[in-house]
Formats: C-alpha cells, structure tokens, sequence
C-alpha cells in the first residue's frame, strides 16, 4: 500500500447529520408523491368528474323518461333516486381502482421503487404510507364527489317525486357506503399493483374482478360447479352490493354486516398479497 | 464504510456474484471495476437490501444497510439514473425523498444548487437528458449528507465538463472522510479519481489493493529509445543481452534491458540518446492483462463463453437493460 493511500485511509470517518426515518415523514413523503406526478392527479380529477358528471346524467335521463304520474313500480321506494345518481360512482371504481394501482406500479415501471425503498428498507412501510395516504385522498375527493352527485342527482330527479333526501331512512349509511367501497376499491389496486408491478396487467385483472366476472357468473348458460354459490355471493365486487345498495329495492345475498366484512378481508388480503411479494422479492 | 463477506447471487442458475469480499473505507475513493455484466450494480443492490444475497453478507458502518434508522445518512447512492419517476418534477423527487427523513426544505434547494439543476428543477424528469438525470441521483444520493457514497457509474452520459465536476466531487467528498465507492467499466476513468481499486471479473474478486499496486502487477513492458546512432544503438543493446527492434517514428523499442542499463551503456559508448522512456502499463492494459488470466483460468472450469468478451448468453441483467430499453422506447 502506498504512503498516500495510507495517510489518507487515517481520516477520520464523516459523520452525517443526524436525521431519522419515521412513519409520519413517510406519510408526508408519499402525499407529496402522490400530488406531484400528472397521471395520479388527472385520474383523481377523472374519477370524480366521472362520479358527479355519469350521477346527474342518469338522473336527468332518469327524470326525461318517468315524469310525474309514471313509473309506479318505483314510486315511493326508498333509496331509488339515490341509486340512479351513484350510477357514476360505481363507475368510479374502476377509475379509482386505476389511481391505485399507479400509485405503486408507476414506480416499478419508471425504477422510482428503488428510490423508495433505499429510502425506507423496511420497505412495508412503504406501502403502508402509500395507503393511508390513498385512503385519505380518496375520502376526501370522492367523498365530495359522492354527496355532490347526491344532492345534484337529487335535484335533477325532485321534479319526478322520486328523489331522496339526506334525511331519509338508509340515504346517509349509503352515501357512507359508496365513500367506503371507492377507498376499498382503491386500496385493493394498490395492494394489486403491489403483487404485479404492472399498471396494464392489473388494472386488466381489477377490471375482470370488477365487471366481468360478475357478468359471467350471472350467465344462465354458465353450468353449475363446486363453489359457484359462494362464489356469486363472495366475489370481491358482490362483496360491495349490500354496502351501495338500498334495502328496499329488495333482500340482498349478504347482509350489510357480512357484506362490510368480507369486503375488508378482499381489500386486506390484496395489500397483504401486495406487501408479502414487495418484501421478498429482488428489485 | 462498507464490509462484503462472501457475498453470492445467484439468479435462476446464472451466478452473479461469486464469494465477494472487500472493503470500502472511508477517506479514499475505491474504484470498483468490471466489465458491463460483470456484478458490479448486482453487487451495490446487496449493499442497499434492494436485492437479498443468496449467501453472504454485506454491512455498512457494521451493520445492515436495512437496519440504519437514517439509512439516506449511511450510504447515499446513485443506482442508475432511472431510479427516478418520470412524471415527477427534479424538485418534488427531491422533496419527497427528503421529506422520509425529516431533512429540511433548505436542503433541497442546497443540493439541487451543489448539481447544477436549478434552471430545470421544476420540470419533469422525464424530459431530463440522461446527464441532468445523473446530476438528480447525484443531488439525490447527497440529500442527507451521507457518510458514504455510492455511485454506480456516474459519467455515464455527462459531458466532459460534468466529467471533471463529478472527478472532483469524489475527490472532494473523500477528502472530508467519506468512503467513497464508484462502479465503472472505463478503466482510465479509474485510473484518474480512485486510490484503491475492487475489480471483479464475471462475479469474482479479481483484485482489491491501491491503484498503483494494481498497475505494479503487470509485467514489465520494454524501453522506448530514440537515438541519432542507430547502429551504436544495436551494438550495445545486442552486447548488454537485450533485444532491439524498430517502433513507430524512428523509435526503437528495447525489451530485456532496464532504462538505467541502456543509459549507462549509451554514456560509456559516447551514443546520444534523444529519448528513454520507460513503458510502464496504464490500468487500462493491467486490466486487460489481469482479465486474461482470468479468462485462462475460467476456461479450464466453465464451459462458458469468454467472461470478457461481451457476454453472448442473456445474462438476468442483459435481460432488465432490454427491458427498460424496451420500456423507454414504449414511453
């Protein structure tokens, strides 16, 4: 070894400022992640937009074809004009499902995760962080977005009688509901962006859990099986019937208790899923 | 400061890494060279617990990176440049990593200045050519002030200007007893900024000492000569044992016989000599000397291509650069 190289390996080792990584700075750095990158903030403002602007499009379609004196079959049946103006919510699922599937594949796709979790080896926390910040987001955007395509909804329908009022019997617990189920939806993309890593591939699969295996399972022609019954009632999206739909328009597979639990246990066991392979796996 | 024992990777049935050990100390920059494939970015992966060794173990400052409470303070690293999300401004990457820690805003604003970036701070990263986005994960990798840096080949894609800046900012940062720790695959890059040199071949330690030992270890190479009295020159380089033979530009290359000997014997003679210059091996052909052997001995073992030819099979790594290629290509 040379006399240089020596004298200089005598220095003594810098000591860095001391700074200490905590969950709440996690928090504040993920909710600064999430508002700083187009495509989130677009599919935030899309899923609302869709929420209110489909909402008071099926009311005022809605209100078109029943006008006063029609439509007896409905009349008087609670919940119904809040069912029409959450026709934009239930497509905001998918949307919503979009913004959190992003939130975790963006950054597998473009390397930010290595950022990330270089930043936070636990790495856990990391989604962690991402979630409650999610969640946070979500109520308090759609959570708006659902009361304001309420109340627009039930403006648009109050000439026909059949609008509901915030007062009614079951409106608020399932306003509540279509606020639950969106911040479920979003939380189960994150937890499924997480397990793939792949924007495209899992919002396809959010999309077949969502809308398409529904549809087949309700196929007349699809043949009996092991399992179909509870497999209709347990899927992930049958799981959000009870929660946004009124009691009135007729008894549901689940009840709302059952419903509300197993639709945690989906949202839980798709974080779960997500954080067990983001822990193991290289990156 | 970082400790590599018996680190090993293994992906599918490809070896990655073989039985690494070395150790990076602070104050000096150690070189840490290989050719493209060779496990070096493999290896800083371990060193962050991005990627789990398949045995072995690899601690900063004595324990796990994972397991530092301010782990932005142990190492700060630029991985590559793409450790960045595209949509996200140069400012709010920075403020959100900052913000994991508690670093202050004040900070942000001090490294993006320290790199240079402050013109194009508030736009996407995306857009940043591949040299602002080493500056990034340079300004990045800085953040919290770290007691080591790691950079995997940080010249990558920077003009010559930013090519002496970064030369200097590891010197600077080694001199303030920092460890420093570069990845490259340009062995005379290495030869300007680093003290102590890791070279690994195909996943291997192939040596760990200071740079000048490294270059030591190669065989002597010959006298270039330059002389009026050519045939003088022949006689007494023929008479000391050595032997003679035409370079370029009127030169003669001398093998056998040190500067000293062919001088003294130019002097008795009464033979001018316009020029005696040792020919002593840059890290450059120390490199290859040493990767030969390696080649040699690799040979007798494995029935694999070359290591250091360019790797011909789809190594896991090659296979993540077509991606992301692919990837950006997509974009």
């Amino acid at each position: 070894m040379s006399t240089t190289t020596l004298s200089k390996a005598e220095r003594p080792q810098y000591r860095a400022p001391e700074h200490r990584l905590t969950f709440a700075g996690q928090l504040r750095s993920e909710w600064i992640k999430f508002w700083s990158v187009r495509s989130i903030v677009w599919t935030m403002v899309a899923s609302a937009v869709v929420t209110v602007g489909l909402g008071a499009a099926f009311a005022a379609l809605t209100a078109s074809f029943m006008p006063s004196g029609e439509a007896s079959e409905v009349r008087g049946m609670e919940g119904f004009g809040l069912t029409v103006s959450m026709g934009g919510a239930q497509f905001a699922t998918l949307v919503i499902a979009a913004v959190g599937v992003i939130v975790i594949a963006g950054e597998y796709s473009t390397g930010m995760i290595r950022t990330s979790f270089t930043a936070a080896p636990g790495r856990v926390s990391v989604l962690l962080a991402k979630a409650v910040v999610l969640a946070l987001a979500v109520t308090l955007v759609l959570g708006a977005a659902v009361f304001a395509a309420f109340f627009l909804g039930q403006a648009l329908l109050s000439a026909t009688d059949l609008d509901d009022g915030i007062g009614d019997p079951d409106v608020l617990r399932l306003l509540v509901g279509n606020v639950v189920v969106l911040v479920g939806v979003a939380l189960a993309g994150l937890g499924l962006g997480a397990l793939m890593r792949n924007t495209a591939g899992a919002i396809c699969t959010m999309v077949a859990l969502l809308f398409v295996l529904p549809i087949i399972l309700m196929l007349p022609i699809l043949p009996d099986f092991p399992g179909k019954d509870a497999l209709t009632d347990y899927n992930f999206a049958s799981t959000m019937t009870a929660l946004t739909t009124p009691e009135a328009m007729g008894p549901q597979a689940l009840s709302v208790t059952t419903s509300a639990v197993a639709f945690a246990v989906w949202v839980l066991a798709f974080l779960a899923a997500g954080a067990l392979v983001l822990k193991r796996r290289d990156v | 400061m970082i400790e590599a024992v018996g680190l090993r990777k293994v992906y599918g049935r490809k070896v990655a890494v073989d039985d690494l050990s070395f150790t990076v100390r602070p104050g000096i920059v150690t070189g840490f060279l290989g050719p493209n494939g060779s496990g070096k970015s493999t290896t800083m992966r371990m060193i962050l617990g991005l990627d789990r060794p398949s045995a072995g173990r690899v601690l900063v400052d004595g324990i796990p990176y994972a397991q530092h409470r301010n782990p932005l303070g142990a190492v700060g690293a630029l991985l590559d440049a793409k450790a960045v999300h595209t949509g996200r401004s140069a400012f709010r990457h920075l403020q959100a990593v900052a913000a994991t820690a508690g670093i202050p805003a004040s900070r942000v604003g001090e490294v993006i200045d320290m790199v240079g970036l402050r013109e194009v701070a508030r736009k996407r990263a995306g857009g940043f050519s591949l040299g602002m986005g080493q500056r990034l994960g340079i300004a990045s990798a800085l953040l919290a002030d770290p007691s080591t840096v790691m950079f995997d080949e940080p010249v990558n894609g920077l003009d010559p200007d930013g090519i002496l800046w970064i030369r200097n900012l590891m010197k600077h940062l080694a001199s303030e007893g920092r460890a420093v720790f570069v990845s490259s695959h340009l062995m005379s890059e290495m030869a300007l900024t680093a003290d102590h040199l890791v070279v690994i071949g195909r996943g291997r330690l192939i040596a760990d000492e200071p740079v000048q030992a490294f270059i030591d270890r190669t065989r002597p190479r010959g006298v270039t000569v330059r002389s009026p009295q050519v045939e003088q020159l022949r006689e007494l380089v023929s008479a000391g044992g050595g032997r003679i033979a035409p370079a370029a530009d009127g030169a003669f290359d001398v093998q056998g016989l040190s500067p000293q000997q062919i001088g003294d014997a130019a002097a008795r003679a009464g033979v001018a000599l316009h020029e005696l210059t040792p020919q002593r091996a840059s890290l450059e052909e120390a490199f290859m000397e040493l990767t030969a052997d390696s080649v040699e001995y690799q040979a007798h073992g494995a029935p694999e291509p070359a290591a250091w030819a360019p790797p011909v099979q789809n190594s896991p790594q090659q296979e993540t650069a077509q991606q992301k290629v692919a990837q950006e290509v997509a974009r």
